[in-house]
């Protein structure tokens, strides 16, 4: 399949279309690799001191914590209320960044969003990033990370037998590769996994993966930027893991709960399908929501955008429903 | 403070954005967005609640862009407003001293509402059928339905005129605004009767103008197009858009049945990447020195050297240096007749790179 051979993607939300019309240049379509660099720099999400400000209610503080065996040790973030009580749900959350950029805060307001509203504990991790350090070491990072807040639940204040994992972007794909590892590991158990607009395919060889080919957000080219960095030449072949591409896994049974989100106009769009259309073959239990018209990380660049409303509320009444919060 | 990426943000107050806000508003208006949608892109571009009251209805939502409750309309003069063509003013709730882009916002704001009030109408029906008919993408077995649709008895001579979509129209039941890449414009079909004359409440002023001053303001824009019956309207739009574009303060109103074959130009030049030389010679000479227009429209308006040199105010061997100096500037002698059709043609490609019509 060819570029040329796909029909035209799907259109664009009418309010998400403009917003992209007014910021879109600021955010390039296709990411190359000199990019990342640059990239690393930009501010994309809000610092964090700006998105604490507007919630006064909520507090974190920074640890360092083992890595996995061998590795350099991490830093992980803690958030929660001021006023927290013990014994509430637990959020992992792993971020995004095409693997390649974004650090622990990126994406976070989302969780805090819950911290407030659920009185959660959330525990982001800062794992290591492509192409410095190719796979295994994210998804590596990131499970020593959910294996260390599962052990010190207590400690943190949270009930361990609700603890989900969540993540966007490449850290949806992070999510659901350690959501596998847990599971073939024997543990840490998990209530459920959200699954956020994931990167779960290196192969980039859906219907969507072509469609989304020079405009937009996060193209078909970004992709094999960011999978080119964590995977080498390792990228295609049979030598890639099911952690680190979890598009790549053929039994998806056994797994904890599954919300997956993405929009219709956006690479991800048929990987995303396609993960949730394996888990319920394979007797899982899944939520699956395709949003019209949303490109890549919509809701990030414009979180007022009716779409993006409906986005947000969707994921946080799922997560109530799992946590009974 | 580093600038935020790629996330829509209520827009700094010190800076000017006008294209921005333009973009934005002008890709609301293509995607049909509803009065809420463009409620709330003024409530996020301006951190502002915004609304908007006409006649009995009023909406209104919060600075989040979130609708709540049933609204209550503030009386006149209240906030920062702008009146509605059609009826009704929007209004955004600054309190304090105006920042930057509120005018700007509040009258995108009014254009877009006015346009989807317009679109919710029950012309509706007829409002879709006439994009239908003038559209140069649809077959002729759909523009000829929706010419049915409209009542457009086939045999009938008819033209579209072209203005930009802000300026008010009288009767806008055969009309519909089409966001093109020089603006919105409102396209109008109208009969041709007697004369060409155009149909009430449309164009302003006499086709093929003189400087249309009028009580010091500039004579508002149209173009004139090709008259044909209901299969040729497509042509028509398009004839009349490029009329538009090839108008300018002088010659306000254009008609494209008189402007013969500067049309074909028009149209090899829009499909043209790169500009032609020409193009690029004489902007650079209009960059170089801000009096060149005046004298080069006054130059192809008048019959002689005389005659310019008396309506620019120059001493005519003043105008004759000039015009010396232009000559070579451009690369081509403007005292030629061959050089004037070249000028001539030069300044049309230059009407049509840089109109816009906001």
């Amino acid at each position: 399949m060819t570029s040329t051979s796909v029909h035209q993607a799907p259109p664009f939300d009418v309010e998400l279309a403009a917003a992209l019309a007014l910021v879109g240049e600021e955010l390039p379509s296709t990411i190359t690799p000199d990019m990342i660099g640059p990239m690393r720099d930009a501010l994309i999400t809000p610092p964090i001191e700006e998105l604490l400000a507007a919630r006064p209610d909520v507090t974190f503080e920074d640890r360092t914590i083992p890595g996995p065996a061998g590795a350099p040790d991490l830093t992980v973030s803690i958030f929660k209320r001021k006023d927290h009580s013990n014994g509430g749900p637990g959020i992992y959350h792993t971020h995004g960044g095409g693997m390649i950029i974004g650090d622990r805060f990126t994406g976070i307001d989302v969780m805090l969003e819950w911290v407030e509203l659920m009185d959660a504990v959330c525990v982001t991790v800062e794992y290591r990033l492509a192409p410095e350090h190719p796979d295994p070491a994210l998804v590596d990072d990131c499970y020593a990370g959910l294996v260390w807040t599962a052990a010190h639940a207590d400690e943190l204040g949270f009930d361990a037998s609700r603890l989900i994992i969540a993540g966007a972007s490449a850290g949806g794909g992070l999510c659901a590769g350690v959501t596998l590892m847990a599971r073939d590991k024997g543990g840490p158990a998990l209530a459920g996994q959200v699954v956020i607009y994931p990167m779960l395919d290196d192969r980039n060889q859906t219907v969507s993966s072509h469609q989304i080919d020079g405009f937009g957000v996060w193209d078909r080219r970004s992709n094999d930027t960011g999978w080119d960095a964590l995977l080498g030449d390792r990228r295609g072949t049979d030598r890639v893991s099911i952690y680190a591409a979890p598009a790549r896994a053929t039994d998806l049974s056994g797994l904890p709960p599954a919300f997956i989100d993405v929009g219709t106009a956006e690479v991800f769009r048929d990987e995303a399908v396609a993960y949730a259309s394996q888990i319920w073959a394979d007797g899982g239990v899944a939520e699956l929501h395709v949003w019209p018209g949303g490109f890549h990380g919509f809701d990030m660049m414009a979180p007022q955008a009716a779409l993006s409303q409906a986005m947000l509320e969707t994921r946080t009444k799922w997560v109530r429903r799992i946590l009974g919060a | 403070m580093q600038e935020l990426v790629g996330r829509l943000t209520a827009l700094d107050p010190q800076a000017s954005e006008s294209l921005k806000v333009i973009a934005y508003f002008d890709a609301l208006v293509d995607g049909h967005a509803n009065p809420e949608v463009l409620l709330r892109g003024a409530a996020v571009l301006s951190g502002c609640a915004a609304g908007v009251a006409s006649g009995v209805t009023c909406v209104r939502v919060d600075q989040t862009g979130v609708r709540r409750g049933p609204a209550v309309v503030p009386p006149p003069g209240a906030w920062p407003e702008h009146a509605v063509a059609g009826g009704g003013r929007a209004w955004i709730e600054r309190a304090g001293p105006a920042h930057a882009n509120d005018p700007m916002i509040l009258e995108r704001l009014a254009i877009g509402l006015a346009i989807a009030v317009e679109r919710m109408a029950p012309a509706t029906v007829a409002w879709r059928a006439v994009d239908t008919v003038i559209d140069p993408t649809e077959s002729l077995e759909h523009r000829m339905s929706a010419a049915v649709r409209l009542r457009i008895d086939a045999s009938h001579w008819l033209r579209v005129i072209a203005q930009p979509a802000r300026e008010p129209v009288g009767d806008a039941r055969h009309s519909t605004v089409v966001v093109t890449p020089v603006g919105a414009i409102r396209a109008i079909i109208g009969p041709v009767g007697g004369a060409g004359a155009p149909a009430q409440g449309s164009a302003p002023g006499p086709a093929g103008g003189t400087d249309g001053r009028t009580n010091g303001e500039p004579a508002r824009r149209a173009g004139f197009g090709t008259v044909g019956n209901a299969a040729n309207l497509s042509r028509s739009w398009a004839s009349a858009l490029l009329a538009l574009r090839l108008t300018s303060r002088r010659r306000p109103v254009l008609d494209a049945e008189e402007l013969g074959s500067v049309l074909l130009i028009a149209e090899a030049a829009d499909a043209r990447a790169e500009p032609h030389p020409d193009l690029a010679a004489l902007g650079r000479v209009l960059h170089r020195d801000g009096r060149a227009l005046a004298q080069f429209e006054s130059l192809l308006a008048t019959d002689s050297l005389r005659g310019a040199a008396g309506e620019l105010g120059l001493h005519h061997s003043t105008l004759q240096a000039r015009v010396a100096e232009l000559s070579t500037e451009l690369g081509y002698d403007i005292r030629k007749p061959d050089g004037r059709t070249r000028l001539s043609l030069a300044l049309s490609l230059h009407l049509l790179a840089t109109n816009r019509f906001e």
